[in-house]
């Protein structure tokens, strides 16, 4: 057994996770081998999952066979994922965690995180927008890396929302690499239909959780250089709930009242911007700037 | 839909205002929806179970729309709320 540390909590697994950092301590998550039944009483087909009301959650893929996630507690996963490690692995790391986080009632957001000045700075937005790049080029001017593509949110007892650091790894395509000198000899190749690369950044941060001071929703848009804009009403909720990580498995095995209370407080107090970015090109000094700033005044 | 049935707000739905703008949640079913401005309008009228006839002429006293127009869109939005289990659509104010 291993113990790692990730997204806040302690997770003990018989499954060695090559990228998840190490913890101590008590556990609150177990990730183990065993037999995995196929069937849900009552369960629904989300996306990729098979998820029912009765905090049970299957995964199905044809190189794993199955995983099933139970009450934001345990990952079973069958012994035929053994023969495809890297898959196993990128699958526990993505939706498997993150349906578990979701049937702990936390807010998982399909986000990039940093740490800026003392405060998080998440970078939420469409896919091939820029949420790595942006986090890279942040982490380039000093700032620490929180989470990479899921960042988990929960309310202290002071009611400030924090993030817990997640896997410290950066997933960035290949034209964006050269922009970043100081990733040379830290990132190993994965996915190479896409040509991404994954970039290993771990800081010496030992904090559990990082108060949070602002999400931003990266856009590309007309304009000459980058800039934001606030988001305003009901849209505050709605796109934090369609950036969340899997929204439509969120909907089924999170628990409503809880949900509805956390991301109710989340639009009440958070600085939610816009940031519009050109088309064509990154601007990544006047962007960061722009992310920046409601940390920096 | 009798002009004079009430429509009333489902108990299991739970709702919230943001800059006048409500987001409402069905416990049973998970499911989110963010309102505008018009939408928000008419959850607010169903704070005590109301009829069609009610909002529709309150509506027209706020909006420029012609009535049968107007009690369309409401009705249409109504049977949605409904179809969502939102709200209930029952004979009786109590």
């Amino acid at each position: 057994m291993i113990t790692y540390r990730l997204h806040g909590l302690n997770i003990s697994s018989e499954i060695e996770l090559s990228n998840w950092p190490l913890g101590s301590g008590a556990c609150d998550v177990f990730i183990r081998w065993g037999d995995v039944s196929t069937q849900i009483v009552g369960g629904r087909k989300v996306g990729e999952a098979f998820v029912g009301r009765e905090k049970i959650g299957l995964l199905t893929y044809l190189e794993l066979g199955p995983i099933s996630i139970e009450n934001g507690r345990t990952i079973t996963v069958a012994a035929s994922a053994a023969r495809s490690p890297e898959v196993l692995q990128k699958v526990l790391s993505g939706t498997a965690i993150a349906l578990l986080m979701h049937q702990r009632g936390s807010i998982v957001l399909h986000a990039s995180s940093v740490l800026f000045d003392g405060r998080v700075i998440l970078l939420m937005g469409p896919s091939g927008v820029g949420k790595s790049t942006t986090a890279a080029a942040l982490v380039q001017r000093g700032a620490t890396l929180i989470a990479d593509d899921i960042t988990v949110l929960d309310v202290d007892s002071s009611g400030t929302f924090c993030a817990f650091p997640g896997l410290q790894t950066l997933r960035l395509n290949r034209d964006s690499v050269d922009s970043f000198p100081f990733l040379v000899n830290r990132g190993k190749s994965i996915d190479p239909a896409n040509d991404k690369r994954l970039f290993d950044i771990s800081g010496e941060s030992t904090e559990p959780a990082f108060p949070v001071a602002s999400i931003c929703y990266l856009q590309p848009a007309t304009v000459d250089t980058p800039q934001a804009r606030q988001i305003d009403g009901a849209a505050r909720w709605a796109i934090l709930r369609r950036n969340s990580f899997r929204p439509r498995m969120a909907d089924v095995v999170s628990p409503p009242r809880r949900r509805f209370e956390l991301y109710n407080s989340l639009t009440a107090t958070i600085d939610l911007r816009e940031v519009l970015r050109p088309k064509s090109r990154f601007c990544l000094d006047q962007l960061c700037a722009v992310v920046t700033a409601p940390v920096s005044n | 839909m009798p002009a004079t049935t009430f429509i009333r707000r489902h108990p299991d739905a739970i709702a919230t205002e943001i800059d006048g703008e409500v987001v409402v949640m069905s416990i049973s079913s998970g499911l989110t929806f963010a309102l505008d401005r018009r939408a928000s309008r008419i959850w607010t009228m169903l704070e005590r179970p109301n009829t069609l006839d009610a909002i529709v002429s309150a509506l027209l006293k706020r909006y420029d729309t012609s009535p049968s127009e107007c009690r369309t869109d409401v009705a249409a939005f109504i049977e949605y709320l409904r179809a969502k289990e939102l709200v209930k659509v029952d004979g009786t104010e109590s």
